[in-house]
């Protein structure tokens, strides 16, 4: 099971989003060398991980550890894709809307010792994804990715469609993507992991739902004011 | 060239070169969309080729670059047919420099590079060379990674030295579009052969390993009657007559593997 976090619910989980940005600090900067997201306190946070910010976490079930980790963040706000890497959405342009989230710093703990490997918490961090973005009836979830990762979705069959001509960044190619969330997906990746139960609970889906709601009304609210 | 000249006058070619961006990504686009709507091998290898041309593309080649060459590796392409003939049967991709460059780097790279990086050398030298002389002149390859854990390789020839990166990108994901939708249908196809059963397969990696029935059946704790009766159901199922046969055939059909 994942657990949803939203500004709504953060102060019952500060523990474990400190563990969570200690995590992306030990995998993206120290396992990565992404020395760009370096920072003095050993923990990874950056301008998107604010108060409209939503958090998927995967935690080891016996130490409670956090494991692994993916960030949502709506796109009718500054996102990572529009703000840091627009130069990657050059074939169509960065889809924006209320049914379009940003998703980034999926992340897992490659270090995983007790019951749950690597590939494991990743597939349910994916389900957890397809889970919320059915929740939200979302068009689009759009996100950088490597090329690598493009192989391992088309070997998968992942809908997706790609919205940027690869671009070298470090030892890589990297392009930005729109991935659809269907209930098809959802099947199907459920049917590959062998896992047919949702990894996000009921009250966790009716906050990621409420969130959204609140936050988009705000939105709208200051459009109106501005 | 006279900028007052309309679209419908310009060969499609010198239209990419000078309008630039657009109708590259529109290529790319029509492309990646295309493709998984293509259900034949001969179709999607004949789009990926139409589209390699309006890059002024001569020659491709897709192969994977198995470290034993158990299977025969998947090849595709246009190149001379004299020239892949030679490749293919020499077993060519195991001292291919190209394909050791490929090894060595997730991203695209010149061939010039490949020398650069001082592994034009032995063998290899050879393979290169031939390549020169079988009509191949300067190339761009792409490395591939199947989820099979093979490497796999696009190379593109006649591609001028030093080409736009826009170019390259371009080819980057069509190659990727092209080939996963490839090994898609090749899946297909081959899913619907007949194949052996989870005890089969085991007793048959036993044989492999130069065990008799008598201690397979230690192994799988099974009589040796059924140990036997398994081995003869894999070389009937694989169409053989001895069981060194049916190892040889399952390794090639990636029933088994090393």
């Amino acid at each position: 099971m994942l657990t949803a976090i939203t500004s709504h619910n953060a102060h019952l989980f500060e523990g474990e989003l400190d563990q969570m940005f200690r995590l992306r600090y030990k995998v993206l900067v120290e396992g990565e060398g992404w020395s760009e997201l370096d920072s003095a306190d050993g923990r990874e946070r950056d301008e998107f991980d604010d108060d409209f910010t939503t958090y998927l976490i995967a935690q080891n079930p016996l130490s409670g550890a956090v494991a692994g980790c993916v960030r949502f963040t709506p796109s009718l706000r500054p996102s990572l894709s529009s703000e840091v890497f627009p130069q990657l959405f050059d074939l169509k342009s960065l889809p924006i809307g209320k049914e379009v989230y940003d998703g980034s710093r999926i992340v897992v703990d490659p270090d995983l010792k007790h019951s749950g490997s690597p590939t494991e918490i990743a597939g349910e961090l994916y389900c957890g994804m397809f889970e919320f973005g059915i929740a939200l009836q979302l068009r689009a979830i759009t996100c950088v990715v490597a090329m690598k990762w493009l192989h391992y979705m088309r070997h998968w069959e992942w809908d997706i469609a790609p919205l940027g001509l690869p671009k070298k960044m470090g030892e890589e190619s990297v392009l930005g993507l729109e991935l659809h969330t269907t209930p098809e997906m959802l099947t199907h990746i459920r049917k590959i992991r062998s896992q047919d139960a949702p990894v996000l609970s009921w009250s966790d889906i009716g906050l990621i739902r409420a969130n959204h709601e609140i936050m988009h009304a705000m939105m709208l609210n200051e459009q109106k004011v501005a | 060239m006279d900028s007052q000249a309309s679209p419908t006058e310009l060969d499609y070619h010198t239209a990419i070169c000078w309008a630039g961006d657009d109708m590259l990504g529109n290529l790319t686009l029509e492309f990646v969309e295309r493709v998984d709507h293509l259900s034949c091998e001969d179709e999607l290898i004949q789009e990926f080729e139409r589209s390699l041309n309006l890059l002024s593309v001569k020659y491709f080649a897709l192969g994977e670059v198995a470290g034993i060459a158990v299977d025969p590796p998947i090849q595709v392409g246009n190149y001379p047919a004299e020239w892949l003939y030679e490749y293919i049967g020499g077993n060519y991709q195991i001292i291919d420099p190209v394909a050791h460059m490929a090894l060595k780097t997730t991203r695209p790279f010149g061939w010039n590079e490949v020398e650069e990086a001082g592994l034009v050398r032995g063998r290899g030298k050879d393979v290169y060379h031939a390549g020169v002389e079988h009509g191949l002149g300067q190339g761009r390859s792409v490395p591939i990674y199947q989820a099979n854990g093979y490497l796999a390789v696009a190379s593109f020839c006649d591609v001028a030295l030093d080409p736009d990166p826009k170019v390259i990108s371009a080819l980057e994901l069509m190659t990727l579009y092209f080939h996963s939708r490839l090994a898609a249908l090749r899946a297909r196809a081959e899913g619907q052969r007949i194949r052996l059963s989870d005890r089969e397969r085991e007793c048959l990696h036993w044989a492999a390993a130069g065990k008799t029935d008598w201690e397979i059946g230690e192994i799988l704790t099974i009589s040796q009657e059924t140990a036997h009766r398994h081995i003869e159901n894999a070389k009937r199922k694989l169409g053989v007559k001895t069981r060194v046969q049916a190892v040889i055939t399952a390794l090639r059909q990636r029933e088994l593997s090393v």
